[in-house]
């Protein structure tokens, strides 16, 4: 990594992380070989179509999805070789909040002992001390717990749930969240209440996130850096700000230029992505992206674009980059 | 299709293989020694040393099994010792009226139970519904043998079918109409007990998918109405009729047993009955293996159709 | 476009809906109609808790290759307006108010007593709102076609979506099996779905989300109908796909000078893809107007706050959107004046029980419902820049 990233502390070392599913003989590989690192404090986001592998990486991370190979490193603790109780410890320091709120929620719980639920597993407090936590939890997320508290699940919105789910996930102060399509099925009146109140929460927890979605321009709204996912590989992975501005792997581009911005003189593209993603069960050789890509060779047939660094932070991986490689920037590393 | 198909028919062989081998158990399963189960009250040393040799009862269990199996594959289910006669000809003689009585009262009530259904789907909640859902809720809980007896004064008295009393089964070697005529009762009410079950099925599948986003979309294209019912409709509701009908077999084949008890019809019923009170071991494993063999064969038909009715059983 | 409220053409109603019944008395509307005139239309659900006005008072025209779009958030009676558009309402249960025109294509039929003179490309206005299905068979399909807003519920799942497509052509358009076929599989080719010969024979489970709308946007548009009523054609789907869709919507569009009514939920859908759009809030239009005058000079606070929570690709990283507080009204329990009042930051006394009618502004067409709007703005002129290709500026050494 380069100098201006060493300097921030790693929380979650990813190398290599790989898990297939068995589909009778033949085996998907819904994530294929990722390496990242996420700093702490900072909010990744994971963006990439419908079936890339973004929700299996996330529950990978989070050891739901036992992964294939490859090593999941959470400050000095190497998670993917933890069992039993020190694994369930080890999982409290993460969260996941996801998609469908209402489903994730026991319908027939009250609110309080939804959001006390981590903390009565863990024994982690009692009586007063217990009701203390989730008065303040259910205060922070903006339900009142005294006309909430005791009500049940189903009689709430989708964003109320989502509150919920929020509250929940901090119980036991985490210091990471995995967020997959935490917004996605909101109206955006709703959505811009809860990605604030993430963004706050996130301030005064001093979180981690992992922020999973389709929507890129939720994702850059929330995002330190971002990486962009195709068939179980990272495309590109960098600062949210200079990859949306400048992309650099072909596929960001064309996910970019797809992306409806709601302004009536945002330029229109009408060079579109073409078909759709092939089956990751039979991903093309060399570069997963070669079939849909306009500028593919036969080097991209045969050989796996290697991740290459092009500027602080900004990683592509693709033979061909749309952005030039910055001279200053330090050659690729084992862990680029 | 085909892989579904070769599934489902190894699923099949199996599920045989199992009847056959319970049905074989059923002899050895009994207290005392096989030979004392098929002879019955007419045993005697020498006659069981006798069958002993003849089914092979010295032998280790499995070759039996093959023995009796090979037997039974050729048709032959052993000899009655009872009445000396063989099982074979007994089963040729119980079988077609009990055939004809399945089989005609399926027809008659799904050929009544569609059309009702439908006119009632097509108009839920309005008076033909609502009394038409009400009067098979109340025959639901009718046993087929208390509608035999309330048909009984009906059929003979008021519409003057004279002939379809009680012990008055007349083969259909004897003329189709005066068969009919004899089987009329217990014709009649194992419809009634079938049609009430499919009509509701039916009606019920019919209204939730008359209310199907697809539906909608098909009447948005400006076609007719009746064929958004035939085309668009009735392929989908079928599914769950389909299946009903499978299940609906084994409660059918016990229902007309009963029916012909009591309307003294000479069928496989009547000749369980027998067997039983012979008692007749090896007739009542006889007629155990030819029901569930047909039973599972029916259950195999309809599986296949509700595979082609709807192909998202058929290719998971 | 004339103000929505006070139609200048007005259809006289006995004539309305009589054409396909083979009538004498039919009115030809003059060759400029609108396509589609909505008039003070409501909906209102029958139900066990109660009657539930889904859609209020709306007014509005779609004219000839006109996009308009519809945009609200979800509840906001998108879906039930264009049911109720189309006349699929169930005639049970359900109330239709006001009138639905549109200018259906006059078909001579035997027994047609013509007064006057046929004027060329003759029109007679068809009311919707009390056709009887039987009439509104002859306009579906082949004068107005729907996209349904669900692909998965909305295909029969025992029927192959070739004869899903050819159907239509079949029973509407008497083609013979075989030209039906060949059409179907030309429509299939046309939305851009591949191998169209193979995907003719399959199931709709077979396909992909993507691959789904854009077998029913072939459906819809198989008789090449002149009104195409699109609701939330994109929704669910990848941005990718959802570009796809788009652009051959508005391809096909421009093709068969269709006109479309674009629902969504999406202000970046409507964006830069309508002429005209109507902004629905609690089952009622809060403002309409050209695109570009909604976007840039919208005077309904609700608008504004709805432009203002949306994240766009612009903002930098970690930028506060604004936000809407509560949540969108309860149809069931609308409050006594505007809609919004519960969640205004501008809301005064007045709005808490006075509801606020359409009014216009100094843009033609250009209206929306508020007591306290904000300030008139003019709307910049467009200065749309088309991107620039990919490929042609990537770095090779
Ligand atoms: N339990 C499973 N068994 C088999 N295959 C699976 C399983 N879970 C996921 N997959 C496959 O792995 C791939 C990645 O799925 P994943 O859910 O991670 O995608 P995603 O990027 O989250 O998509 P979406 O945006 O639709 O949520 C898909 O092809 C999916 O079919
Ligand atoms: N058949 C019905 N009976 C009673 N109420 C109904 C019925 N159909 C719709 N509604 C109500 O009408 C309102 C508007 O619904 P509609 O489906 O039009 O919303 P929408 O704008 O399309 O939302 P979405 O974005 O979720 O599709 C909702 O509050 C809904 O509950
Ligand atoms: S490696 Fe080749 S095929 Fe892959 S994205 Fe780059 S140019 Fe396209
Ligand atoms: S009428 Fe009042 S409450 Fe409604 S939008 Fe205008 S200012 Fe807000
Ligand atoms: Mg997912
Ligand atoms: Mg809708």
């Amino acid at each position: 990594m380069s100098e201006t990233n060493s300097d921030k502390k790693v929380l979650l070392e990813v190398r290599d992380l790989r898990v297939e599913f068995r589909k009778g003989k033949r085996v998907v590989s819904a994530v294929a070989g990722l390496d990242f690192d996420i700093y702490e404090g900072e909010t990744l986001g994971l963006v990439g179509e419908s079936g890339c592998g973004k929700s299996t990486t996330g529950r990978a991370l989070m050891l739901i999805e036992q992964p294939t190979a490859g090593t999941v490193k959470l400050g000095d603790v190497e998670i993917t070789k933890l069992k039993g109780r020190a694994l369930r410890a080890a999982r409290r320091q993460m969260q996941m909040i996801f998609q469908d709120p209402i489903s994730s929620l026991n319908p027939r719980r009250r609110v309080k002992d939804i959001v006390a639920e981590p903390i009565d597993c863990w024994r982690a407090a009692k009586g007063e001390e217990r009701e203390k936590i989730i008065f303040d939890l259910l205060t922070k997320v903006g339900i009142d717990p005294r006309v909430y508290g005791n009500r049940y699940a189903r009689q709430f919105s989708g964003g109320q749930c989502q509150r919920i789910s929020i509250a929940r996930s901090l119980a036991m102060k985490p210091q990471m969240l995995i967020c997959d399509e935490m917004v996605s099925a909101l109206d955006v009146s709703i959505q811009a209440q809860i990605l604030n109140l993430l963004e706050d929460l996130k301030e005064e927890y001093g979180l981690t996130l992992l922020f999973i979605a389709h929507d890129l321009a939720v994702v850059k709204n929330v995002s330190d850096r971002v990486a962009v996912m195709y068939l179980g590989k990272f495309c590109e992975i960098g600062p949210s700000d200079v990859m949306y501005a400048e992309p650099a792997h072909p596929y960001t581009k064309f996910l970019l230029s797809a992306a409806l911005e709601a302004d009536p003189d945002s330029p229109r593209h009408d060079q579109v992505l073409e078909g759709e993603p092939p089956s990751p069960l039979d991903p093309p050789s060399g570069c997963r992206f070669r079939t849909r890509c306009p500028n593919a060779t036969e080097l991209c047939a045969s050989t796996v674009p290697e991740m290459q660094t092009l500027s602080d932070g900004h990683q592509v991986a693709c033979h061909f980059p749309l952005v030039p490689v910055r001279r200053s920037a330090a050659p690729a590393g084992a862990d680029a | 299709m085909g892989k579904y198909l070769l599934r489902r028919l190894i699923f099949l062989v199996w599920i045989l293989i199992a009847v056959s081998i319970i049905c074989f158990m059923i002899i050895h399963l009994l207290p005392g020694s096989p030979s004392e189960a098929i002879l019955g009250t007419g045993w005697t040393p020498q006659g069981a040393a006798l069958l002993n040799k003849q089914l092979g009862l010295d032998q280790p269990l499995i070759m039996q099994y093959l023995t009796w199996l090979g037997h039974v594959l050729t048709l032959n289910f052993g000899q009655d010792y009872i009445t000396q006669t063989s099982i074979a000809s007994t089963l040729k003689v119980a079988l077609p009226p009990t055939i004809e009585l399945v089989v005609l009262s399926q027809l008659i009530s799904l050929g009544l139970a569609i059309p009702v259904a439908t006119f009632a789907a097509l108009r839920p909640n309005k008076l033909f519904d609502k009394l038409a859902n009400l009067g098979s809720f109340g025959l639901l809980s009718v046993p087929t043998y208390v509608i035999i007896t309330l048909l009984y004064i009906p059929i003979t008295q008021w519409l003057n079918v004279p002939n379809s009393g009680t012990a008055s089964y007349v083969p259909m070697s004897q003329g189709l109409l005066t068969n009919l005529e004899s089987l009329l009762i217990p014709i009649v009410a194992l419809s009634i007990g079938s049609f009430v079950v499919y009509f509701r099925v039916f009606r019920a599948d019919l209204i939730s998918t008359l209310q199907e986003e697809y539906i909608t979309m098909a009447r948005s294209k400006g076609i007719s109405r009746r064929r958004i019912l035939f085309r668009h409709a009735y392929r989908p509701s079928s599914v769950a009729l389909i299946s009903t009908i499978g299940v609906n077999m084994a409660g059918l084949v016990t229902g007309t047993f009963i029916a012909e008890q009591v309307a003294a019809v000479p069928g496989i019923g009547s000749s369980l009955v027998g067997a039983i009170f012979q008692p007749d071991y090896q007739l009542l494993q006889a007629i155990v293996l030819v029901t569930a063999t047909i039973v599972i064969v029916v259950n195999f038909g309809l599986d296949l159709l509700t595979g082609y009715i709807d192909p998202r059983i058929s290719r998971d | 476009m004339s103000d929505p409220q006070t139609p200048n053409n007005q259809i006289p109603e006995e004539n309305a809906g009589m054409a396909a019944r083979g009538s004498n008395k039919i009115t030809f509307l003059p060759p400029d109609a609108p396509l589609l005139r909505v008039d003070n239309v409501s909906t209102t659900f029958h139900t066990p808790r109660g009657d539930v006005r889904a859609v209020s008072n709306i007014s509005f025209e779609v004219r000839s290759n006109e996009v308009v779009g519809i945009v609200g958030e979800s509840g906001s009676g998108k879906t039930v307006l264009s049911r109720t558009l189309m006349g699929l309402q169930p005639r049970h249960g359900v109330t239709v108010d006001g009138s639905i025109t549109f200018a259906k294509r006059y078909v001579a039929e035997r027994g047609d007593a013509i007064d006057g003179q046929v004027p060329e490309n003759p029109l007679v206005g068809f009311e919707v709102a009390r056709a009887k299905e039987s009439d509104l068979r002859t306009v579906w399909g082949v004068e107005v076609a729907m996209v349904f807003q669900d692909p998965m519920t909305s295909l029969n799942p025992v029927q192959r979506v070739g004869n899903q497509i050819s159907e239509g052509l079949r029973v509407r358009q008497g083609m013979s099996k075989a030209d039906a076929k060949k059409r179907a599989i030309e429509l299939l080719t046309q939305v851009g779905i591949p191998s169209p010969e193979e995907r003719y024979r399959a199931y709709p489970n077979q396909l992909s989300g993507g691959m789904r709308q854009r077998v029913m946007i072939a459906i819809a548009l198989a008789c090449n109908p002149r009104l195409l009523l699109a609701d939330e054609p994109t929704t669910g789907l990848d941005v990718t796909i959802q570009a796809q869709i788009l652009n051959l919507l508005e391809d096909l569009q421009r093709r068969y000078h269709m006109s479309v009514l674009l629902v969504t939920h999406d202000l970046g859908v409507v964006a830069t893809r309508t002429d005209r759009i109507v902004v629905m809030y609690g089952g009622r239009v809060v403002e309409c107007g050209n695109t570009r005058d909604v976007f840039y000079g919208h005077r309904m606070p609700y608008t504004e706050a709805l432009l203002k929570s949306t994240p766009k690709i612009s903002n930098s990283s970690h930028s506060r959107l604004q936000t809407i507080p509560g949540r969108p009204p309860d149809i069931l329990n609308l409050p006594p004046g505007c809609s919004f009042a519960p969640r205004c930051s501008y809301a005064t006394e007045k709005c808490h029980q006075e509801r606020p009618e359409l009014e216009a502004t100094e843009n033609e067409g250009h209206f929306f419902a508020c007591w306290n709007p904000l300030p008139a703005r003019k709307t910049p002129p467009a200065t749309r820049s088309d991107a620039s290709e990919i490929g042609v500026d990537s770095v090779r050494d």
